[in-house]
């Protein structure tokens, strides 16, 4: 019965958050129509501009046309996989993403991965020694964490290691090698997750810190139940239920992270494609960019919905509310 | 020197609070003993330390709380000089604790069973997992639970007594032979309360063990335990049998709490009150705890801290014990005395409701049938009491009177006016002026950032008393309630919870209102408090002759402030009547069972087989 | 006694006096206060005070490493490193107040007015909110600020747009917290009424909650409005903001480190030090707590 519950679950949640994604393609495609030209103006920078030509190409980019005809033509298009060209170096925006896509998945992934696996030991370790040394020490690399922007942690970063230290290389991908890879990608994901980590330090360490009073675990103590099992079986699942609902968040803090990251790390990755097309106002590539990280966004926020419900038995399919 | 025999045995205990700077004592010289077989209640008010008695006994103790001295003997071994890892070899199979509240006891997100397997398996000889889950169903089996899929249920999923037992059986999994209850039946309803008691009881006699009953009732330690321990500020003021203290109580704050517990069989024409509020130990150092609240006080009194002196068999801390004996005798004769019951006047009705519903949109579709058809009146001057317990409806029912919900069905009309109006949303403010709520929690129905002043300031403005009247007013009010004029510029934090139930009610006079609602106006204040405030709803009644619908869960409470009540069990009047007649010749099953479950009301009594006859 | 849940709101209020104030700071926060004073200061009178221009160029100084004359070196235009951080104390501190204040005074009308008023206003609200918390904000941001034109004002615009969402989910769960305490219901019952139980009752006993949050998105609107400047998104070419010092002197990391560096300290400072006091008010005065017995 749960396997059922949970495709339907799924499917609703899905249907509920696409139309978001929609909206917000609406509105990026209404701000675009406002710049001064459009696209054409975009395409004639620096030419001179003659009327037949000027004419010629708000034929082929239909901006005769009412705006809502554009748009559907637009999202006509997407449904069939063409996201249109870009406007500055040609290629198929689809392409373009696409080539680019598997860069920042790696990038935002191995950033979660190591904010977790950091962060919620960090936390517990600081909970449990709470007062002490350890504790206090953690507490104030976690607010620092937090505190610091990713483009400065990531320059900071860049500079020392890569630059004064010569222990990583500055830019850059490497090549295929696993090994090679990780060793080029290690500085950025390092600078990516270190603020995510120093949320999720805080919100474990505090959410540990009110679990350890509660009553249940008084009581398991009581029983003589050992202070390892309890900070297992007792304390764990609690605590990690507030990370779950911030989790959310925390995937939109690494997105936007990594346009930072890409930029200072020099990482040919979604993040830097949106700069370089925000910068030169390249309207598909940019309207395509906001579908996929739309996209991007839902499916993240549909995966931590399904992982609360596991994780909560109190709460049931039917009323997952937030 | 200690007895070999002893289960339990605590000498001079002293714990304190080790806060930032300040100290605060807690429990001092504490003295205590449990034997084999035996079940010890521990009897306290708030403040009075029995919870970290109990902590202290399992050496559980919050952050910041130390133990200052003394000594505490788990057969004949000093639980202090052990180490961490043995002390939690004892925990759960020597001797455990359970706690209050049956809602946060057991961990969310593991199934009930998993409490009692834990401690299954943690013993010696490796049970499997198929073994241990079988023996939790047989564990609560033996607790009443005979439905085999409650252990694979989520606590969430069950009700407040059936948690309880769930509880109870992880407590009891590795067999100790002392298990110390704090306040096991407090969140339960009576009945529920009773089964669990008794339950209790059957368990210590079938598994021989030892058990510590903690409580603020002196009647519910009354009903199961052998011997009482009476702890006050910090210490143990009075020690004797169940019996001999309900007989014959040799200390003044014994006494004052067995008045303060007013009797459920008859109707007391004088409430014998403790005065004050409760101490807490710092305040009281180096003279006898009670003496501020002291009837007795003489200079003697103030001089030295009482040790708890030997008399007859007992044992007792007051200093004047022999020159106060015959006044002790002669007040607590008084207890027996009865009332004439009153006459009820049937006047016009200035509360009248008629056939109330209220339906409230439930989960999942299914709706909650909260009132039922209820109809109820109150008539100029008379007193109802409505009583009932959880999911009685009863709350429901004040809520819709005073506006704060809306009924499905049905009509209300107070003083004339029909509450409610078809079209709008708010309620008739005429009705403000005639009717007006007190609320059972008096540590949140005030505004923490206004001052007592600004409180009922606000009030008076709205209903129209001019500025340059206010203030005496103010004075007025607060005079009525029995606080000191110069409290209005008190903030509710400085304030102990009578007083603060006293501005509350203050507050509630404002409108000048022909009726006050009471909502269990009782329940969250301490025992020898709530008497005093009870005294004073009797004051101002007849003082004011205001009308009161007095909603309690408290048979013995109703008893003493309202002439007729109504009997609510879920959602429907099951009965009605003068309080007299109703409580001392029920008619309908409910009632029965509600008033045999009541501690110390029927006594003797085989509590099982009244509730199982009911139950049919 | 069948004890009610005795719910568990601390009330959220400040200390009033002050010596109770410096009685209770820990020396951390105290100097977070500190910092926050001395930037505040600067702020203000700075670019009146200072010596040293933050503008002039000295095109044979290039990049010149901390001397005498430049306390923190020059940049990639010889403009005095020093005078420009001053000079950006103002662009730092007004842009966050007015992102934060905004958000203060919105997220309290709407979180307030969603949470006592419920129904229609209530599921507008949260609607809108839910539809805004799943947008990853700041990439959102960027995209409408460069096609709006840029510029410092635009982003200040758009981010108060988007920094609204989170504040007021917290400010509604508060108020939602109060509304079902007794006292607002007592409130009720005696007639006082809706504007005054919003704004009299439960607006104070949340106030620890909004000037937490201020200080939170403070920092969060530092952070941001520095990084779209960054980007080359957030200012005017040639003015001394923090986040575009640190591109531009990002090409000079190695004549005049100070360059970037400098900046880059600023504004980890003041987000730490606004980060620092919003936590500790939170900590103390605000969530969930026990009321005072």
């Amino acid at each position: 019965m749960r396997g059922r519950a949970l495709l339907f679950y799924v499917g609703r949640r899905l249907l509920l958050l696409i139309p978001v994604t929609l909206l917000v393609t609406i509105a990026v495609f209404l701000l675009a129509s406002l710049v001064p030209g459009g696209v054409v103006a975009v395409i004639l920078q620096g030419h001179p501009t003659d009327t037949a030509v000027v004419e010629a190409l708000r034929q082929k980019y239909h901006l005769n046309d009412p705006i809502y005809v554009q748009y559907l033509a637009w999202l006509g298009n997407v449904l069939h996989g063409d996201l249109g060209r870009s406007v500055l170096t040609s290629e198929p925006v689809s392409y373009a993403i696409m080539s680019r896509l598997a860069l920042t998945v790696e990038l935002n992934a191995g950033g979660l991965l190591l904010a977790l696996s950091v962060g919620v030991p960090l936390g517990i370790i600081a909970a449990t020694k709470q007062g002490r040394g350890r504790d206090r020490a953690v507490v104030g690399v976690a607010i620092f964490g937090s505190s610091a922007p990713h483009f400065i942690v990531a320059l900071v970063i860049l500079y020392v290691f890569a630059e004064k230290l010569n222990l990583f290389p500055l830019f850059g991908t490497g090549s295929d090698d696993i090994g090679d890879r990780l060793w080029h990608m290690a500085l950025p994901i390092v600078a990516l997750a270190i603020g995510p980590l120093a949320l999720i330090t805080k919100i474990t360490r505090a959410s540990v810190l009110d679990l350890i009073e509660r009553d249940h675990v008084l009581f398991a103590r009581a029983r003589g139940v050992s202070e390892l099992r309890i900070l297992v079986v007792y304390v764990l699942r609690n605590a990690l239920i507030p990370i779950v609902t911030t989790a959310g968040l925390l995937l939109i803090g690494l997105l936007t992270g990594t346009v930072f990251v890409e930029t200072i790390f020099g990482l040919p990755g979604l993040g830097q494609l949106l700069v370089s097309s925000v910068k030169g106002t390249d309207i598909p590539m940019i309207q395509g960019l906001v579908l996929v990280i739309g996209i991007w966004v839902v499916l993240a926020n549909v995966f931590i919905d399904v992982v609360y419900v596991l994780i909560d038995p109190r709460v049931g399919f039917e009323r997952a509310a937030r | 020197m200690y007895r070999i025999d002893n289960l339990l045995e605590i000498r001079d205990l002293d714990v304190h609070y080790a806060g930032r700077g300040a100290s605060h004592r807690i429990l001092t010289g504490v003295t205590l003993e449990v034997r084999p077989g035996e079940t010890v209640g521990i009897v306290g008010e708030s403040g009075s330390g029995k919870s970290i008695l109990a902590k202290t006994v399992m050496r559980l103790l919050p952050p910041g709380v130390e133990i200052g001295g003394g000594s505490v003997r788990y057969k004949g071994i000093e639980l202090q000089s052990l180490g961490e890892r043995e002390m939690r070899r004892y925990r759960g199979a020597q001797l455990t604790l359970m706690f209050q509240d049956p809602f946060t006891m057991l961990s969310p997100l593991l199934r009930c069973g998993f409490h009692i397997t834990e401690g299954l398996r943690a013993g010696s000889g490796r049970l499997s997992r198929r073994a241990a889950w079988r023996e939790a169903v047989a564990r609560l089996a033996e607790l009443g639970i005979k439905d085999p899929d409650v252990a694979y249920r989520y606590p969430f999923q069950l009700s407040g007594g059936m948690r309880q037992r769930v509880a109870l059986a992880a407590a009891l999994a590795r067999d100790p032979e002392l298990l110390i209850a704090d306040e096991p039946s407090t969140a339960l309803d009576v009945t529920t309360q009773a089964e669990i008691l008794n339950l209790l009881q059957t368990i210590q006699r079938s598994r021989r063990m030892s058990v510590v009953l903690i409580t603020h009732d002196l009647r519910v330690a009354f009903t199961i335990c052998d011997r009482v321990y009476v702890l006050y500020a910090g210490a143990v003021l009075e020690v004797g049998s169940s019996a001999e203290l309900d007989s014959e109580p040799l200390h003044p704050y014994t006494l004052g709490l067995l008045q303060s517990e007013p009797p459920v069989d008859r109707r007391l024409q004088v409430l014998r009150v403790i005065q004050g509020n409760v101490a807490s130990p710092d305040e009281v150092v180096g003279k006898c705890r009670f003496s501020p609240r002291c009837r007795w006080v003489q200079p003697e009194c103030l001089a030295i801290d009482p040790p708890l002196a030997l008399i007859d068999g007992r044992q007792s801390a007051c200093v004047r014990l022999n020159d106060i004996r015959s006044d002790l005798r002669r007040e607590r004769a008084l207890i027996e005395q009865r009332a004439a019951p009153l006459a009820i006047r049937t006047e016009e009705a200035i509360v009248s409701v008629v056939e109330l519903t209220k339906i409230f949109p439930g989960r999942r579709g299914r709706s909650v049938t909260a009132v039922d058809k209820v109809s109820l009146s109150v008539g100029r001057g008379e007193s109802v009491g409505l009583v009932g317990e959880s999911g009685s409806g009863k709350t429901t029912i004040a809520r819709c009177l005073v506006g704060l919900e809306k009924p499905s069905l049905g009509a209300i009309r107070i003083g004339g006016y029909n509450v409610f109006h078809e079209s709008e949303r708010s309620i008739d403010p005429r009705v403000r002026r005639i009717a007006q709520m007190v609320f059972q929690d008096p540590y949140s129905s005030l505004d923490p950032r206004q001052t007592v002043s600004a409180a009922l300031s606000e009030c008076l403005r709205l209903f129209g008393v001019r500025r340059s009247a206010i203030n005496d007013r103010v004075a007025e009010l607060l005079t009525q309630v029995g606080l000191p004029p110069e409290y209005a510029h008190r903030l509710p934090t400085t304030l102990s919870g009578g007083e603060r139930q006293r501005v509350a009610i203050a507050r509630a006079l404002t409108s000048e209102p022909k009726v006050l609602v009471c909502d269990e106006p009782l329940s969250a204040l301490d025992v020898s408090v709530q008497a005093q405030v009870l005294t004073l709803f009797r004051e101002l009644r007849a003082r004011l002759n205001l009308s009161y619908l007095f909603i309690t869960h408290d048979l013995a409470v109703v008893r003493q402030i309202v002439e007729r009540v109504y009997v609510l069990y879920r959602g429907q009047v099951v009965e009605e009547g003068p309080v007299d007649q109703v409580l001392d010749a029920p008619r309908h099953e409910y009632t029965k069972r509600l008033i045999a479950s009541i501690p110390g009301g029927a006594r003797g009594h085989d509590l099982n087989q009244e509730v199982r006859q009911i139950r049919g | 006694m069948a004890t009610a849940t005795i719910t568990t709101v601390r009330s959220g209020k400040l200390p009033w006096s002050i010596a109770s104030l410096a009685r209770s700071v820990p020396i951390s926060i105290g100097l977070a206060l500190f910092v926050i004073g001395v930037l505040l200061v600067l702020a203000a009178v700075g670019q009146w005070i200072w010596p040293v221009s933050p503008s002039a160029q000295h095109l044979l100084n290039v990049a010149a490493p901390p001397g005498s004359e430049n306390w923190l070196g020059t940049d990639t235009l010889g403009r005095d490193v020093t005078a420009r951080i001053v000079a950006g104390c103002q662009s730092a501190v007004i842009g966050p107040f007015i992102i934060s204040a905004s958000g203060l005074v919105l997220s309290s009308v709407l979180g307030i007015g969603a949470a006592y008023l419920g129904g229609a206003v209530d599921t507008i609200t949260m609607r809108f909110v839910d539809f805004m918390l799943a947008l990853p904000g700041l990439l959102i941001v960027i995209v409408i600020v460069s096609l709006g034109g840029g510029g410092y004002w635009m982003a200040i615009l758009v981010l108060c747009l988007f920094n609204v969402q989170g504040d007021i989910r917290i400010v509604r769960g508060a108020a939602l917290d109060q509304k079902s305490l007794p006292y607002i219901e007592a409130a009720r019952v005696l007639g006082i009424p809706r504007w005054r139980i919003m704004f009299r009752h439960i607006l104070p006993n949340v106030s620890a909650i909004l000037v937490a949050n201020l200080a939170i998105d403070f920092a969060l609107a530092l952070v941001a409005l520095s990084g779209l400047a960054f980007l080359g998104l957030g200012s005017q070419p040639g003015a001394p903001e923090w986040g575009s010092m640190l591109s531009d002197n990002e090409t000079i990391l190695f004549s005049n480190p100070y360059g970037a560096l400098a900046p880059a300290a600023a504004i980890v400072l003041l987000a730490l030090s606004v980060n620092l006091v919003g936590d500790w008010i939170y900590d103390r005065y605000a969530g969930r707590g026990r009321f005072v017995r």
